[in-house]
């Protein structure tokens, strides 16, 4: 069930992020897709472990895990927003 | 013809399985690719989807010194030098002293009332009453007593063909029967005097006991998994609780798998820890490979397992032993020796003797003190099983991902890894009062078949 929710969500925000681009008329390049699918994926990845960790009752290893490639998952947002998404926020 | 169609045949025929057909549960195992020694392959039932090679030649995953390597006489185990030795009279004195002349359950139950925490009365009923079939003498009889036993052996041996099956069919029947008796897992070794023990039951001559009878041709290695939670309260009782339900399966377990083999015309010697070397036995019969607590690690439970086994002369199929990573991961973990309370473990390279006059000496291995291991805490603990990373309370596709990397055996990785399960929280002591809060769902027996 978690697993159809994290699929969702994350088809939502492709749906959203392409959308965004499409209507800014904003020129991405393949690879710059192809960063943004594994950093979706890459983020479905941590919901799943920290969902792992809170079923095994394994609240310390949710916490330390789910901090850890959560804020990798954050900090690469953070670039990809910037310099993908948004990076023509000065021009807009 | 695919490449993974060669393997599969290429691995039947190098494991000596023959193009049959095996029992469902110990089936063929999914074999991911081959290597030097053999092929690596999972196998969820066994294995609980750790990756694992199977060593298919002359391969061990240990190395022995012939020349040292002798059988150990049971009176020098630590636990029968408890009954005669007077250095180990002495020691257990002194341990008692710094105890106030007390032991430990003198200590919990009348000192403290049964209200320290981890040692109440509580802990105390579960722990004396997991014991309870563990040292009933007749359940390790080398004889059957069992009229329906003795009526059904009179048939003779048992030959498979009866029954349109072949050794190896009869074999993978043999551990269904010890998985259907209870058993978490079950191997079959080839029978190696040199791990019979010695001035008791000596393994061909000479013997001031009884004597193994040469037919003997195989043993079966049965390991019972012990409660994941227990085991997180070690040094507590509850540790101790999990510890004596494994022994007392193991009595009940061993004796049903030796009528069964009685049954169909065989001899049959169960034994718990006696008799002979229990881990080297497992080993051999591919349940896991030893690690750096001197325990049996296997894929599935870690070192959480105690072991049984049946001295038989049935003309079973041995299974091949494994090699998944340990040694190589013990050597960059050292989890257990740092936290060890005693000291017991060492932390130093692998070695071909111990310092103690209970280790049996001549295989390469570390070499675990176990004196002061059995002083510690009234009769040692479980913390060498609670804190290492193998030990985990289910086989989750995340602890998969682990194991996947232990196997690429990388020491930077390895290392990595120790932290994070440290990190983690695993392997810390879970309190006994959280122990009783849960609803038992998660014991052995009543959790997820899956799990
Ligand atoms: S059982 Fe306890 S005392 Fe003995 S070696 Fe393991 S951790 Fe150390
Ligand atoms: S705790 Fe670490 S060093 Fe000790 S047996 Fe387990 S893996 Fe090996």
């Amino acid at each position: 069930m978690f697993s159809i929710i994290i699929g969702i969500c994350l088809a939502i925000g492709f749906v959203g992020l392409y959308n965004r681009a499409k209507s800014k008329n904003l020129k991405i390049s393949w690879w710059q897709w192809a960063v943004t699918i594994i950093w979706l994926l890459y983020t479905g990845f941590v919901l799943k472990l920290i969902e792992g960790f809170i079923i095994e009752g394994a609240l310390r290893a949710a916490l330390v895990m789910g901090g850890i490639f959560g804020f990798l998952s954050i900090v690469a947002a953070v670039l990809l927003f910037r310099f993908v998404f948004f990076k023509s926020l000065s021009h807009e | 013809m695919s490449k993974n169609e060669i393997q599969r045949r290429e691995f039947l025929k190098r494991m000596g399985i023959g193009s049959i057909a095996l029992g469902a549960g110990l089936g063929i195992p999914k074999v991911l690719a081959e290597t030097d020694n053999g092929f690596l392959v999972e196998n969820k039932e066994q294995y609980g989807m750790t990756p694992v090679e199977l060593l298919s030649g002359k391969e061990f995953p240990y190395q022995i010194k012939p020349d040292i390597l002798k059988n150990m006489p049971n009176r020098m185990t630590v636990f029968s030098r408890d009954g005669w030795d007077p250095v180990r009279r002495e020691e257990r004195k002194k341990v008692r002293e710094a105890q106030g002349g007390r032991s430990m359950f003198q200590i919990n139950m009348i000192d403290k009332k049964g209200k320290s925490p981890n040692q109440t009365r509580l802990d105390y009923a579960l722990m004396q009453a997991s014991w309870a079939t563990a040292h009933m003498d007749p359940f390790y009889n080398w004889e059957t007593q069992s009229y329906s036993i003795k009526q059904l052996a009179e048939f003779g041996k048992w030959d498979p063909s009866d029954n349109d099956l072949s050794w190896e069919e009869a074999s993978v029947a043999l551990k269904h029967a010890s998985l259907f008796y209870g058993a978490s897992l079950a191997g079959i070794a080839k029978y190696n005097p040199l791990w019979v023990y010695d001035e008791y039951i000596h393994a061909q001559e000479g013997s001031n006991r009884k004597l193994i009878p040469e037919n003997i041709s195989n043993v079966i290695a049965l390991a019972f998994e012990e409660d994941y939670d227990g085991i997180c309260n070690s040094p507590g009782r509850l540790a101790s609780a999990a510890t004596g339900d494994g022994y007392s399966r193991m009595a009940v377990t061993a004796h049903k798998v030796a009528e069964f083999i009685r049954a169909l015309g065989y001899q049959a010697i169960p034994a718990g820890n006696g008799t002979a070397l229990s881990i080297p036995i497992a080993i051999d019969a591919g349940l896991g490979e030893l690690g750096r607590n001197g325990l049996l690690v296997t894929p599935k439970y870690g070192p959480r397992v105690r072991i049984a086994k049946v001295f038989t002369d049935m003309p079973l199929v041995p299974d091949p032993p494994i090699r998944f990573g340990v040694k190589e991961f013990c050597d960059s973990c050292m989890i257990c020796a740092k936290d060890c309370p005693s000291g017991s473990i060492s932390v130093d390279e692998q070695t071909w003797e111990g310092k103690s006059v209970s280790n049996s000496n001549g295989a390469k291995k570390w070499y675990i003190q176990p004196e002061p291991c059995n002083d510690y805490n009234g009769f040692s603990c479980s913390n060498c099983k609670r804190n290492c990373p193998f030990n985990k309370p289910n086989n989750s596709w995340i602890h998969k991902l682990i194991r996947d990397n232990i196997n690429l055996k990388s020491k930077a990785l390895d290392k990595i890894m120790v932290k994070m399960d440290a990190a983690s929280g695993y392997g810390v002591e879970v309190q006994a009062s959280e122990f009783w809060e849960k609803d038992g769902k998660a014991s052995i027996t009543s959790r997820d078949p899956q799990a």
